[in-house]
């Protein structure tokens, strides 16, 4: 287990098998601080089951996992103070605001006053004036960055994205792009994304993993891969060629 | 003192999503507008039986006859509550069961429960925060059915309840909480258990009907004394001595009724609060002490019910995996 200071997520013989089949085969993984992660796979690759497992959620069935040197089993409890989750089709409580709903969560966060709290993460979000309206009433993209907004509220050092653009519009997802971008270079903050849409990982991530039935079949920065693969004419034709090597 | 502050942010949060459930307001007051109702049909009985003592006295008197063997109408003020509390032990459970089903339903069926427990909270805690917060809602209802009921009888009624009265509604208040709180438990254990919500509600009233509807009315069908009004035995002119050493031939009988009774959550709570109230003319003029003394078994019944079911709905919300893939 990786365990060197700039190391923010290692997993080692990382594994998770359910009655019939194995959502996820011994993934050995290393993610620096900093990094925007994109994490790639068809649909039921396994990438939600790695994030479940990373974000306490889910218990593996062996091997281990590190988030900010805490191991997720044994130390659940640091590891959820350090980090921040969006969950796919995020889902709040419809009958409360906003700003309720976000109050609620940071005090489950341990945040006393979160008014404070509240208002400078939906100015830094671009956001404000929506924390009055019930979140029955949002849009996706709005949901969305209330789903951000809950996620960072505590200032995590990870925070991780399960499938962020799904369900977006274009205009949705370049703000959504900007947010992620905002959040790495101003806040520091370390990013994992799990996406199947190539082009986004091209526009948002430093470096790239690619899972395929449970397996990490590779990993690299984008700079690399793009040298590596140079003969392609898309990212889409990177990951065929990836899948194929397999 | 975190830990303390996160169970109180969630013991909020239920209190204040009960307050805004139009369907929760609506059975509220629902139970309350029966309960005023009750004890106004309560009170035309008992004027009716004091008109017919005045009619049959002043009869009596016309025609020059003995008024001794006339029995003066007694009035205990707290079996006025009868109505009331039939009504808890059906609506009141049912409300019960829906709050129960809703702590768990709007958590698993909105995912919203992967937002909470990536959140540097326990999971016991925060299931902690929904058992008080539920806890202090149907506290707050029972309170309100019984400080309605006490408010009728000495404002509108205009009698003074005297201060061992006051302390009977007060214990029968605390009994009523905690059989409401069994029902919700039992609903959220269910809720917890099944992983479909729609059935999860089906099952959770398959045990209402069953523990408030059934069971009970099997055990008062299987009484005799129950089948004519004024009692079988009473009818027939044998008192409770006879009866009594009549029962003991059958006490076959009687063991397997008692039994079936026994099945029931519902029958416990109202053979206690019953008691409590003077429902059952025998405990009229006792002291709470002696009821309680008396009623030890059903007391012991609804609490330890109560702790079993806090223990296996904490431990199952601990314990079960809960959050599925959509």
């Amino acid at each position: 287990m990786n365990r060197d200071s700039n190391v923010i997520i290692s997993t080692h013989l990382l594994t998770k098998k359910y009655k019939k089949s194995v959502a996820l085969d011994s993934l050995d993984l290393t993610i620096n601080k900093g990094e925007i992660f994109g994490f790639l796979g068809h649909n039921g690759a396994g990438k939600t089951t790695t994030v479940s497992m990373l974000t306490t959620l889910l218990l593996p069935t062996s091997g281990s996992a590190l988030v900010c040197g805490f191991d997720v089993v044994k130390d659940s409890f640091e590891v959820k103070k350090r980090i921040g989750y969006l969950p796919e089709n995020v889902k709040f409580y419809d009958n409360l605001t906003a700003y309720e709903n976000l109050a609620y969560l940071a005090q489950l966060s341990g945040i006393h006053n979160p008014k404070d709290k509240i208002n400078e993460t939906l100015n830094f979000l671009e956001f404000a004036g929506v924390e009055n309206k019930k979140l029955g009433e949002f849009s996706k993209g709005m949901r969305q960055r209330i789903g951000i907004a809950q996620a960072i509220l505590h200032d995590p050092q990870v925070l991780f994205l399960d499938e962020p653009t799904s369900g977006l519009d274009p205009m949705g997802i370049k703000k959504l792009r900007d947010i992620i971008l905002k959040l790495n270079q101003e806040k520091g903050m370390t990013i994992f994304i799990n996406t199947h849409l190539l082009s986004e990982v091209a526009k948002t991530c430093t470096t790239i993993g690619v899972l395929n039935h449970g397996k990490l079949i590779y990993k690299d920065s984008l700079k690399n891969i793009i040298q590596r693969f140079h003969n392609e004419d898309s990212l889409e034709d990177i990951y065929f060629s990836m899948d194929s090597i397999q | 003192m975190n830990n303390i502050f996160q169970i109180l942010s969630v013991t909020k949060k239920e209190f204040t999503d009960a307050l805004r459930n139009k369907v929760f307001l609506t059975f509220l007051f629902f139970l309350l507008g029966l309960t005023v109702i009750s004890i106004y049909v309560g009170s035309l009985d008992f004027q009716g039986k004091v008109f017919a003592y005045q009619t049959a006295y002043q009869q009596l008197i016309h025609q020059g006859q003995s008024i001794e063997n006339l029995v003066k109408p007694e009035f205990f003020p707290l079996q006025l509550l009868r109505g009331s509390i039939e009504y808890l032990e059906i609506i009141g459970a049912v409300l019960a069961i829906a709050l129960g089903y809703l702590t768990v339903a709007k958590e698993k069926g909105n995912h919203t429960l992967q937002l909470v427990l990536t959140r540097p909270i326990k999971k016991s805690h925060f299931f902690l925060g929904k058992l008080f917060g539920n806890a202090l809602i149907i506290l707050s209802v029972t309170a309100a059915v019984f400080t309605s009921i006490v408010i009728i009888i000495t404002f509108i009624g205009g009698v003074q309840l005297l201060n061992s009265e006051i302390v009977k509604v007060a214990t029968s208040l605390i009994y009523s909480a905690i059989y409401l709180y069994i029902f919700f438990l039992l609903s959220t254990l269910i809720t917890l258990l099944i992983r479909s919500l729609p059935n999860a509600l089906i099952i959770s009233f398959v045990f209402w009907i069953l523990f408030v509807l059934i069971v009970p009315q099997i055990g008062d069908t299987m009484d005799t004394d129950n089948q004519v009004p004024g009692g079988f035995f009473n009818a027939i002119h044998v008192s409770n001595t006879q009866s009594k050493i009549i029962l003991q031939q059958f006490s076959g009988y009687e063991t397997a009724r008692n039994a079936i009774e026994e099945v029931s959550i519902t029958k416990h709570y109202e053979r206690l609060v019953f008691a409590l109230l003077g429902i059952k003319n025998s405990y009229n003029n006792r002291s709470v002490s002696f009821i309680l003394k008396d009623k030890l078994i059903e007391s012991l019944w609804l609490t330890s019910s109560l702790l079993i079911l806090i223990v296996t709905t904490l431990y199952t919300f601990t314990k079960k995996r809960l959050i599925w893939k959509e």
